[in-house]
């Protein structure tokens, strides 16, 4: 694959690629699923995402981004498991956060310009596409056992972010 | 985490030290094809396209990998690391599979608000084992856990939903706090921690399936005597820690 195609792949698969990325987006998805939206979050998120990444091109450096998804991804995972109903003005307030660590946590690794460009057209594409998917299926997922599946992914979810959340803040 | 490309973007064509990725093009054809490719002509008409669509993703997926700024960590091994991490500790097994059973004797809402509630404290306990916060006696905990949950599925013990709660979420810090503990730093961290709270669900899940025999006389001789088998396992990880 030439460097140019490879860049967009890059960019493409970097939110399914990221651990912090996929955490943050399944916790969004869930509490998206238990809340009964379908794509109003997606509506929230891809802006945010956009404007996370045009904040990177312009060269915002280091940000606590990854804790910021944690963050939102255990809040996200306990709304999701513990209230009978999730608000969904909470959900549709919370995505564009999420879009906007996810691009300011998406530094292209490559070195030219144009790969550059490129690989930030993709993560924002891929980004938008990987959350519309889950958030479809934690929609569809919402209607199975009266929410039980989603309840039981957002305890998961929030034991992950939790988990390394402590973590992070040990170590740092 | 590297930035080798610094930014913004725009006057700063090229730079990063010239440093290559390793899939960049001096050493692209260093990595042997993962899969033999067939000349042209070979591939059948109107073969399965989403196997080769799923193929190619994965190929690219090994291929970029390693290429993106959040490197550093394995994060395949991580998480299946982190998945074998409750399944090679028979004690977890044990207890993990009695906290489903118990699930399924006591019926809904324990059905699933045991394993929901199970990794939320969980994380709890693992956050006082990350920390580094004592708590004597780990192993006896974890065994204890095993013995009494065991005996609750024994004896079909139909205790009050807050009780049972309860019961479990005090187990859980203990088993929290023994993963919590052994989580490696780095990187690959989330990808353990995915692992290993994704076998403990599955574990719950597994058990709550066993513990749906128990709606069938037969089945019921089973749950109880798999709740007997439990008990008795945790007794001789007592024994043994002791």
């Amino acid at each position: 694959m030439n460097p140019v195609a490879h860049a967009l792949v890059d960019g493409l698969l970097h939110p399914l690629l990221a651990p912090a990325h996929v955490v943050a987006l399944a916790g969004l998805a869930v509490a998206a699923g238990r809340a009964g939206l379908r794509l109003a979050t997606v509506a929230a998120f891809a802006p945010g995402l956009i404007a996370g990444l045009g904040a990177l091109a312009w060269g915002v450096g280091e940000t606590p981004a990854p804790d910021v998804l944690l963050a939102v991804a255990g809040f996200c995972g306990i709304l999701a498991a513990a209230l009978p109903r999730v608000p969904a003005w909470l959900v549709v307030a919370l995505a564009p956060i999420v879009g906007i660590a996810i691009g300011l946590d998406s530094p292209p690794e490559v070195t030219s310009l144009k790969e550059a460009v490129l690989m930030l057209l993709g993560t924002a594409c891929g980004g938008v596409i990987a959350f519309a998917v889950l958030a479809l299926a934690a929609f569809v997922l919402g209607g199975v056992g009266r929410g039980i599946v989603l309840r039981v992914a957002g305890s998961w979810v929030a034991a992950i972010a939790i988990l390394v959340l402590a973590l992070r803040w040990v170590t740092a | 985490m590297t930035r080798p490309l610094s930014l913004p973007l725009w006057g700063r064509v090229g730079v990063g030290g010239g440093r290559l990725r390793h899939n960049s093009a001096p050493f692209r054809d260093l990595h042997p094809r993962p899969f033999p490719t067939r000349g042209r002509g070979e591939r059948r008409a109107g073969g399965p396209a989403i196997p080769l669509i799923l193929a190619a993703l994965l190929i690219m997926a090994g291929d970029v990998a390693p290429a993106l700024a959040h490197g550093g960590g394995d994060v395949a091994g991580g998480f299946f690391g982190g998945f074998l991490h409750p399944l090679t500790g028979p004690d977890h097994i044990a207890a993990m599979v009695a906290v489903g059973l118990w699930g399924a004797v006591l019926g809904a809402p324990a059905l699933w608000l045991l394993p929901v509630a199970f990794p939320l404290v969980m994380a709890l306990g693992g956050v006082l084992g990350i920390v580094g916060v004592p708590l004597p006696r780990i192993e006896i905990g974890i065994a204890v856990s095993a013995i009494v949950l065991g005996l609750m599925v024994a004896f079909m013990v139909r205790a009050p939903l807050a009780i049972a709660v309860a019961v479990v979420a005090v187990f859980a810090v203990f088993h929290g706090y023994a993963h919590g503990a052994e989580l490696p730093p780095g990187a690959d961290a989330i990808a353990f921690s995915a692992g290993f709270v994704i076998a403990t669900g599955l574990l719950h899940l597994g058990g709550v399936g066993l513990g749906l025999a128990a709606r069938r006389p037969a089945g019921r001789i089973a749950v109880r005597f798999a709740g007997a088998l439990i008990a008795i396992a945790g007794m001789v990880f007592l024994a043994a820690a002791l």
